[in-house]
């Protein structure tokens, strides 16, 4: 399991399908992570990311390397989700259906927090992840590749096809909603009240 | 008092700022409470949303996956016709020749008081043998001399020539699997 992907994406082109499961378990947590930012529902987040994973099975022999293969899976998850919102015909910020029945659980490093942050420090993730997932997908994918999947701006930029500045200045307006929305909720940032 | 503006709250947030830079606003920070606040809100925000759980698929997605993948590679009929062309074209080839062997040959005379199943056959046997002895006559009678036009030769040159036709067929094929699997 310690196999780089480039060692996985060998062992599949020399006609090991079987291996191609290995790559899938390796990314498919991350993948969905952005498929369900930018589709807002689950169901139609893993139908897409299944013909994302697919479609990448069927070019890996065309990809060259020059990108990480994460960064450019990403990329055709990312444009096989944005077509599907697509053919939703525009009505994907009508259904917020994300949360799983347990709710997915955020885990911080407590002790590196302020004192009162650290008092409620679960309220506070549970607030960031309910405020990241109503953002609209434009924004909220952003966001996602550039905190969840960790990516730089450049990164993002090759994974959605766009320019850097409106890759910025879409991350800027994420946050600006973010900072908002969460200020609104959390009691213990008054002095950040307008 | 005059805040920074969210820009430089995010890059001071995110460590994406030059020192020479930072030093510029340190001074406000050390004053300014809204600030401060700001920055750990953007920094906590960022922090937070990196170390969220991943959501993951259902547990059979990787199965599914690979059942897509498997079944899409098996061929149907026509596709693997389509993919061994080059067999095919070599096999009937050497049908064709061997009915022309026949066809010139005593032993190629076909009697008809086989069993009805089997009729069906020879009847098929005989059409490429009618078929390729026209062939045959069509190319001897075009590039042959006055000494040829026996049995012999139209054995000969029928050998030659479906000797050739397979080694073309051959390289052809070989080149095609070649680049299918490049």
């Amino acid at each position: 399991m310690n196999d780089t992907d480039r060692e996985i994406i060998q062992r599949v082109l020399d006609g090991d399908v079987r291996s191609f499961g290995i790559l899938v378990d390796k990314h498919k947590a991350k993948a969905m992570t952005l498929a369900i930012r930018i589709l807002k529902n689950r169901e139609d987040a893993e139908e897409a990311l299944q013909d994302a994973f697919v479609r990448a099975y069927r070019a890996l022999s065309s990809f060259e390397w020059k990108s990480s293969f994460s960064t450019w899976l990403y990329r055709i998850v990312y444009n096989t989700c944005v077509t599907a919102v697509g053919k939703r015909n525009g009505n994907h910020h009508l259904s917020i259906d994300i949360v799983d029945e347990e709710g997915p659980k955020v885990e911080i490093e407590s002790d590196e927090l302020q004192p009162d942050i650290k008092m409620e420090s679960e309220e506070f993730s549970k607030i960031v992840y309910e405020e990241v997932e109503k953002l609209p997908f434009a924004y909220g994918s952003t966001f996602t590749l550039f905190t969840i999947q960790d990516m730089s701006y450049e990164e993002i930029v090759q994974v959605t096809g766009l320019p850097l500045g409106t890759v910025k200045a879409r991350l800027f307006r994420a946050r600006t909603m973010l900072r908002k929305a969460i200020v609104n909720r959390m009691d213990y940032f008054p002095v950040l009240k307008d | 008092m005059e805040h920074l503006s969210f820009d430089i709250i995010c890059r001071m947030a995110d460590g994406d700022m030059p020192q020479s830079e930072m030093e510029l606003y340190l001074t406000h920070l050390k004053s300014c409470q809204y600030c401060q606040r700001e920055i750990e809100i953007q920094r906590l925000i960022v922090k937070v949303s990196r170390k969220a759980q991943f959501v993951s698929p259902s547990n059979s997605f990787t199965q599914s996956i690979l059942d897509v993948i498997i079944h899409s590679q098996k061929k149907k009929w026509y596709e693997w016709l389509l993919h061994n062309m080059g067999n095919v074209i070599a096999m009937a080839s050497v049908l064709a020749f061997l009915g022309y062997i026949f066809s010139i040959t005593d032993t190629g005379t076909f009697q008809n008081d086989k069993p009805p199943k089997v009729k069906s056959i020879f009847e098929f046997v005989k059409l490429i043998q009618e078929g390729s002895h026209q062939l045959g006559s069509f190319l001897t009678q075009k590039f042959s001399t006055q000494s040829l036009g026996t049995s012999h030769t139209h054995t000969i040159i029928f050998a030659l020539l479906a000797l050739v036709l397979l080694v073309f067929i051959d390289r052809i094929a070989g080149h095609f699997f070649r680049e299918l699997k490049a």
